[in-house]
C-alpha cells in the first residue's frame, strides 16, 4: 500500500524529471547566443548541463529499479526476493547507480549559484573558471564510479571495496579546487557581504566539513562501523543542507530581481541564514557523536542514557532551523508586500553589477527574453560589454517579429490523468487506472497533432516594450 | 469496483492525521476562497498553469519546492520530537507504524520534491537567459515535465489521508518493500484495522 503510493510518486515525478534533462541539454548545446563557445558559457550553465547529462544517465535506471519492484510486488515476480532466486542486492546496486549520480545532479548547480554570487560580490571575475569546469565534468564522470560506498557491508571484497573507496575519496580533488577557487576569488575582492554572500560563505564552511566526514566514511574499514549510524545520517544532512539547500537559497536570492522585478527583503534574508547555519550545528552534530556511540538510524525508541542529552541538543537545533523556516516565509513575504518601494525595485535590470548575458535585459525580462539576440565575444559577456562600451541589447536597432511558444493545456491535463491514473494503480482500481493511462495517451497524441502550438510578436510590439525599457533605463541614468 | 480502497482507508483513528487533515481543509478552502473571491482563477489558468515560459515555470517551481519544504520540515521536527521523548520506556507519541512511514515521507519528499524542484526551478530561472536564448528547446515538454513534478508530490500528499505512505525508507529497500511484508495492511484492513496486530506493516 505505502510501497505503491512511494512507486507512482517516483514513476511519476521521474518521467517530469527525465524530461526536463533531455529539454536543458539541447538548450544549451542548441540554443547558446551566437559566439558563446564552449568555454565562453557562464559556470551556473555549465553546471546545468552537466546535471542534465547526468539526469538523462541515470533516471532510467532509477525507473527501471522502481518498475522492477512494480513488477515484484503487482505480478509476484521475484526480482529482488531471495527466494525464487532473486537477489535484493541488485536493487541496492541499481537504486545507487542512480542515487549517487543524484547527489551530484543536486550538489553541481549549487556549485554553478556560487560560482556566479562570489564573483559578483567580491567584485572580480571568478578565478580558475577553466579549472572550475574541468572540475565539475571530472566530478560528473566520478559520480558514476562511487555507488558501491553506500554498501561496503555488502561484502563485495576487499578489492571491490578498496576500488570503490578509492574513487570516492578521488572526488574530493576536483571539490577541493573549487572551494579554493572561491577563496580565491575573495581574496583581495571588494566583497559586498549581501544576503547571498552569507549563504555562501556559510556553506564553505559546513560543506567542507560534511566532504571530511564523507572522506571519512570512504574508508571501507571505518564505514563497517559507521554503516546506518547516525554519523552517516549527520554526514549526508551536512552535505545536503550546507551545499544543496544553501546553494539554492542563495540562487533564489541573487536571481529573484531579474525574474520577479524587486529584490528580496536582505534583513529577513540574514535572519534565516543565522538560524539555519546554528541550528545546522544544533542538529547535525550531536549526530556525529550519537553514531559513534553506536546509534543507528531509523529507530523510534532507545533506552541508552548516553544517547538522550545529545538528542535534546539535535531536538533544539530542529528547533532553530524551524525559526529559520519562519523567517524565509517572512522573507518572501516582507518582500512581496514592499515590492513596489523604488529602493527594492530594478528597474535597470543589473542589480549587483552583473557578469553574464542574463543581467544585461530588463528585469523582469519581456516574454521573449531578448529583442535582439546577444553576440558574445568573451567569458563574462556582460562585463566585457559594459567595460568596452557596448550596448548588450543593441537598443534602436531594428526590431523584427519574434516567433514564440503559446500556452496549452496540455500537460496540466496529462498530468492530471497521471494523478488519477497513480492513485488508481496504487488501490487497484483498475478500470479508473484504464482511464487515467488512456487520458495521458490520448493528451500526448492530441498535443502532437495540433498545429496550432505558435505565433509571433509583431515588430511594433516588439519596439514599443524595448523602448519602454530604454526610457527607463536613460531616466535612472539622469538620476 | 473500488479496488482495495474502503472507509476503513481513512485513518479517523489517528489522532494528529485528523488534525492535519483539518488544518489543510482550512488553509485549502481559505485560498481557494481567495483565489475566487478575487476572481483570479483566469488569470492563474491563463498566465500560469497553462504558461510555456520558463520563467514563469520556474516560479511555479520554486513555489512548489517550498511547500515540499513546508511537509519535510514538519516531518522532521516531528522526528526529533518523537526522539527527544521516547527514551527509558516512555513510547514518545509516534508509534512505530507511524514514525516509520514519516521518516520514509521525509526523505523522498526532501530529494524529490523540496531539492529536485528547487533546482529544476533555478534551471528554468537563470539557464535560457544565460546563454543568450528565448526559451527552453522544448517549451511544451518544460510545463508537462512542472505537473508531472506536482501531481507526483500530490500523490505523496494523498497517502497521508488515504491509506498510508511507504514505511521502508527513502529507497525502498527490499525485501522490506515486498510483498510479503505488505500483507499485515490487507489483514488488517480484513479485521477493520486493529492497530495491535503484530506484523511488520509496509
Amino acid at each position: 500500500m505505502g510501497v505503491d503510493y512511494y512507486i507512482w510518486a517516483i514513476q511519476i515525478s521521474g518521467v517530469g524529471t527525465l524530461l526536463t534533462g533531455v529539454n536543458f541539454f539541447v538548450t544549451i548545446v542548441k540554443m547558446r547566443a551566437p559566439g558563446m563557445t564552449w568555454l565562453k558559457m557562464p559556470v551556473f550553465t555549465w553546471t546545468a548541463f552537466c546535471s542534465s547529462i547526468l539526469i538523462m544517465a541515470t533516471f532510467p535506471v532509477l525507473t527501471v529499479a522502481v518498475a522492477l519492484l512494480g513488477l515484484d510486488r503487482y505480478f509476484g515476480m521475484h526480482f529482488f526476493t531471495n527466494d525464487g532466486g532473486g537477489n535484493q542486492m541488485l536493487y541496492l546496486n541499481l537504486i545507487w547507480a542512480w542515487g549517487h549520480p543524484e547527489v551530484y545532479i543536486l550538489v553541481l548547480p549549487a556549485f554553478g549559484v556560487f560560482s556566479e554570487v562570489v564573483p559578483a560580490f567580491s567584485g572580480k571575475p571568478l578565478f580558475g573558471y577553466k579549472t572550475m569546469v574541468y572540475a565539475t565534468c571530472s566530478i560528473m564522470v566520478l559520480s558514476f564510479l562511487v555507488w558501491v560506498h553506500h554498501f561496503f557491508t555488502m561484502g563485495a571484497g576487499p578489492d571491490v571495496n578498496a576500488f570503490f573507496g578509492i574513487a570516492t575519496m578521488i572526488i574530493s580533488i576536483p571539490t577541493g579546487v573549487k572551494l579554493f577557487n572561491w577563496l580565491f576569488t575573495m581574496y583581495k575582492g571588494r566583497i559586498q557581504y549581501h544576503a547571498c554572500m552569507y549563504w555562501a560563505v556559510g556553506f564553505m564552511v559546513v560543506f567542507t566539513i560534511g566532504g571530511m566526514t564523507g572522506v571519512m566514511m570512504a574508508i571501507p574499514g571505518s564505514d563497517f562501523v559507521l554503516h546506518n549510524s547516525l554519523f552517516l545520517i549527520a554526514h549526508f544532512h551536512n552535505v545536503i543542507i550546507g551545499g544543496v539547500y544553501f546553494g539554492y537559497v542563495c540562487g533564489m536570492n541573487f536571481w529573484a530581481p531579474k525574474v520577479l522585478g524587486f529584490k528580496m527583503n536582505e534583513a529577513w534574508g540574514i535572519r534565516a541564514f543565522w538560524f539555519w547555519l546554528v541550528g545546522f550545528f544544533f542538529a547535525f552534530m550531536p549526530l556525529y557523536v550519537l553514531g559513534f556511540e553506536g546509534m543507528t538510524r531509523r529507530i523510534n525508541h532507545y533506552d541508552n542514557p548516553a544517547w538522550h542529552p545529545w538528542m535534546l541538543i539535535a531536538e533544539v537545533g530542529a528547533v532553530l532551523i524551524l525559526f529559520g523556516v519562519v523567517c524565509q516565509l517572512m522573507q518572501i513575504f516582507v518582500s512581496i508586500r514592499d515590492c513596489n518601494k523604488p529602493e527594492n525595485r530594478d528597474f535597470t535590470g543589473d542589480p549587483w553589477n552583473g557578469r553574464t548575458l542574463e543581467w544585461s535585459t530588463s528585469s523582469p525580462p519581456p516574454v521573449y527574453n531578448y529583442a535582439i539576440v546577444p553576440h558574445v565575444s568573451s567569458l563574462d559577456a556582460f562585463t566585457h560589454d559594459k567595460e568596452n562600451g557596448i550596448d548588450t541589447r543593441q537598443a534602436g536597432a531594428q526590431y523584427e517579429a519574434i516567433h514564440m511558444p503559446k500556452n496549452t493545456a496540455s500537460g496540466i491535463s496529462a498530468g492530471a490523468f497521471a494523478l488519477i491514473f497513480g492513485f488508481a494503480a496504487v488501490w487497484y482500481i483498475w478500470w479508473l487506472a484504464a482511464i487515467g493511462l488512456v487520458g495521458v495517451i490520448a493528451t500526448v497524441i492530441a498535443r502532437s497533432a495540433n498545429k496550432d502550438i505558435d505565433y509571433y510578436i509583431p515588430a511594433e510590439e516588439v519596439a514599443r516594450i524595448e523602448n519602454e525599457h530604454t526610457r527607463k533605463l536613460m531616466a535612472q541614468a539622469a538620476e | 469496483m473500488l479496488g482495495r480502497l474502503s472507509l476503513s482507508a481513512i485513518p479517523l483513528d489517528v489522532p494528529i492525521l485528523v488534525g492535519t487533515f483539518i488544518g489543510v481543509l482550512i488553509v485549502g478552502v481559505a485560498v481557494l476562497g481567495l483565489i475566487t473571491y478575487y476572481g483570479k482563477w483566469g488569470y492563474l489558468w491563463k498566465e500560469w498553469f497553462t504558461s510555456v515560459d520558463h520563467k514563469r515555470l520556474a516560479v511555479m517551481y520554486i513555489v512548489l519546492a517550498l511547500v515540499a519544504l513546508a511537509r519535510g520540515f514538519a516531518d522532521a521536527i516531528m522526528m526529533r520530537t518523537q526522539l527527544a521523548l521516547a527514551y527509558a520506556g516512555n513510547p514518545g507519541y509516534l508509534p512505530p507504524h507511524h514514525y516509520d512511514q514519516i521518516f520514509s515521507a521525509h526523505g523522498t519528499i526532501m530529494i524529490f520534491f523540496l531539492a529536485m524542484a528547487f533546482m529544476t526551478g533555478l534551471f528554468n530561472f537563470i539557464v535560457p537567459l544565460q546563454i543568450g536564448a528565448r526559451d527552453v528547446a522544448y517549451p511544451f515538454l518544460n510545463n508537462l515535465s512542472f505537473w508531472m513534478t506536482a501531481v507526483a508530490f500530490m500523490l505523496v500528499n494523498v497517502s497521508l489521508f488515504i491509506g498510508e505512505f511507504s514505511q521502508c525508507g527513502w529507497l525502498a529497500y527490499p525485501p522490506l518493500s515486498e510483498m510479503q511484508f505488505s500483507l499485515a495492511w490487507v489483514l488488517t484492513t480484513i479485521s477493520g484495522r486493529s492497530r495491535s496486530l503484530v506484523l511488520a506493516r509496509c
